[in-house]
């Protein structure tokens, strides 16, 4: 096994851990920095076809709408006990949800690999599962911040496949827009709804 | 300087000016104005491609600039459509000379439309996939506000147009690969699957159309009506333009069949359910969902542009005029309920009769300025597909008996409230509203003179 398959697995592993971790959790703070983390691995799949140096403006994105939704969290700490012993239940059905979506994306990864020739195996599986859960992810919670989470992390994986489909300064510039305009209006969604919780 | 610089960058200028200039609304309002008038003029006078002399120097104003490997086209084929979407945009600032509205209003909404003129400018027009998810976003800073809370409404409209977009890029890489002389339906068939992925959740069409209604009944009347008059708009034409660059897609029975079968879903759906609707704001957001199903249909068809800008004209007006007058009446009663416009038609007559006439234009009574545009559609159904005529009648028999709830409500002297304040006092707003009205009659009543004038006028 070389060195870059193993970073590959690697990238693999922690995208699927984190994935994991962003759905079933609860604590926003730690979903932001997990959140951070993915977008190392988005980073890693995608320079696998596009140049570093382009590649590099995901994860520079990717920190920029972590930090964007960290400071906003911060700063409306209006419901920090968020987890409480009657949400254990909840994590575990959440956990479970998502290794739903991971049997679901092993199972059809063969399937989907013929119809997206260009993309390889790692970013076909990665960008599915990060699609899957972000899905998951916004059909299951209800509070802004928490579905803005899980549609960052189902546009992380449309990323990655899109990527491997298409070179584009131009497109790349106006999906790290998009991400960034994601965090602005969750920050924004979280404000209005803080102020609105403490009226 | 090319068109895109004048129609798209400008406007996109003159908005972070706006921005910067936003507490004083008054200022803001009067550039508003004057930008969008400017635009709409500077569409049907510059010739755009051809030479002219201005103060003795030579001047050619390209349709076309590069950016990036990509380019933005503005020729006079969609000239004049532009123009007129900068004519209605000066319209709807014109109004809010009369009353306040929240000061991003006027950066945002130009920003909006000119992302969506660069939406239908781009080549390749896939391309603007991302132009609608930067409109998606903005709509929710213009929706959302701590006055009025749409948060589930908004939070699906950001995720519905996301999904959309992400649709439409894949479809737009699989139709590059895609050979049409070696037309085969199998390999066609993910590019459709993607393509009608896209117009489902960017379109808002049924089971993703719940952010309509919910956004409709949440937010200020006017600002909602400016965001459904702009969005679904300028994705029709987006489809349109999407039938008119692929031949080989236009040989794809089934692509119709989906057009039409979503259509008549929408116009079933939101006909039935703004029959029963007791918010006047909520029924708006049905009328909407009619409206999208109305352009399906028409799409299906395989319209021809000039006639398809020509249907979108009434529809312009009339939600122009249906959400000035909602604004006005829920602004004066503090509610748009129906129990809540009790005899209203005695103390506010012309604000009733305006709202009235533009409910039943889009219900599309004869006489009035959509009647002609269902009756051509029909007439292209009637024997082929008579479950879109039945469909038509029953959106517009939905929209038409909640016009008659509304008018019996507003007719219910005995229990109105005497002691309120009688009549309309702002003289511009009363103005605005006949006009509307009366264009909403002209068209009506005299169709074929007016739209043909409207085709000759598009397609100059």
């Amino acid at each position: 096994m070389n060195q870059l398959t193993i970073l590959l697995r690697s990238t693999i592993f922690v995208i699927g851990v984190t994935s994991i971790l962003l759905a079933a959790l609860n604590d926003l703070r730690l979903k932001i920095i997990i959140l951070s983390i993915q977008y190392v691995g988005v980073f890693i799949l995608v320079a696998q076809s596009w140049p570093v140096n382009l590649a590099l403006v995901k994860v520079v994105a990717g920190w920029m709408t972590c930090a964007v939704l960290g400071i906003t969290v911060k700063k409306n700490r209006y419901r920090e006990k968020r987890v409480t012993r009657e949400n254990i239940s909840g994590i575990i059905f959440r956990f479970l949800g998502t290794v739903l979506i991971v049997l679901t994306i092993i199972a059809v990864t063969p399937t989907l690999s013929k119809w997206f020739i260009a993309v390889n195996t790692e970013q076909l599986f990665g960008g599915s599962l990060l699609i899957g859960i972000g899905l998951l992810i916004i059909g299951m919670y209800s509070s802004s911040m928490d579905v803005f989470i899980g549609l960052l992390t189902l546009l992380s994986g449309f990323e990655i496949l899109y990527s491997a489909m298409e070179i584009s300064v131009l497109v790349a510039g106006l999906l790290a827009a998009i991400t960034l305009g994601i965090a602005l209006v969750g920050a924004y969604l979280y404000i209005l709804e803080a102020t609105g919780d403490a009226a | 300087m090319s068109s895109a610089h004048i129609w798209i960058f400008t406007p996109l200028v003159i908005a972070v000016i706006l921005l910067l200039l936003r507490r004083y609304i008054k200022l803001s309002n009067l550039i508003s104005i004057i930008t969008a008038f400017i635009l709409a003029a500077l569409a049907w006078l510059l010739p755009i491609g051809q030479g002219f002399t201005l103060f003795g120097k030579n001047i050619l104003i390209p349709g076309e600039f590069f950016v990036v490997g990509r380019k933005f086209v503005i020729d006079p084929q969609n000239l004049s459509l532009i123009g007129l979407v900068y004519l209605a945009l000066a319209f709807w600032y014109g109004a809010t000379l009369f009353f306040e509205i929240d000061e991003l209003f006027y950066p945002l909404s130009l920003t909006i439309v000119a992302m969506d003129v660069s939406a239908i400018s781009v080549k390749p027009f896939l391309y603007a996939a991302l132009a609608f998810g930067i409109v998606g976003l903005l709509s929710i800073f213009l929706l959302d506000q701590s006055k009025y809370s749409v948060r589930q409404g908004s939070i699906r409209l950001l995720t519905y147009q996301i999904i959309g977009m992400a649709f439409l890029l894949l479809a737009g890489r699989e139709l590059d690969l895609f050979n049409p002389r070696e037309f085969d339906i199998n390999e066609a068939a993910l590019a459709l699957v993607f393509i009608s992925g896209g117009i489902i959740f960017l379109l808002g069409i049924f089971p993703f159309h719940s952010w309509i209604p919910m956004i409709a009944k949440n937010t200020n009347p006017y600002i909602a009506g400016f965001v459904f008059s702009t969005l679904p708009g300028f994705m029709s034409l987006y489809i349109l333009n999407f039938i008119l660059e692929f031949e080989w897609l236009r040989e794809i029975a089934l692509f119709f069949d989906l057009l039409r079968i979503g259509g008549i879903v929408m116009l079933l759906f939101g006909g039935i359910w703004a029959a029963f609707q007791d918010d006047l704001r909520q029924l708006m957001g049905y009328a909407v969902l009619i409206e999208i199903g109305r352009s399906l249909i028409a799409l299906s068809t395989q319209i021809e542009p000039t006639r398809y800008y020509a249907f979108y004209i009434p529809r312009l007006i009339g939600f122009g005029v249906w959400t000035l007058a909602l604004y006005m009446l829920c602004k004066r009663k503090g509610s748009c309920d129906l129990l809540c416009i009790q005899g209203l038609a005695i103390k506010f007559p012309l604000l009733s009769l305006t709202l009235l006439i533009a409910i039943f234009s889009i219900a599309g009574v004869p006489l009035l300025a959509e009647f002609p545009i269902i009756l051509s559609l029909s007439d292209l159904f009637n024997e082929s597909h008579s479950i879109i005529t039945i469909s038509l009648l029953v959106s517009s028999g939905g929209v038409l008996l909640a016009g008659l709830r509304i008018l019996n409500t507003m007719v219910d002297f005995e229990k109105s409230d005497v002691n309120e304040e009688q009549g309309s006092k702002q003289l511009g707003l009363n103005i605005l509203l006949l006009l509307g009205s009366f264009a909403l009659l002209v068209m009506g009543i005299a169709p074929q003179w007016i739209y043909s004038m409207f085709e000759r006028f598009l397609s100059l």
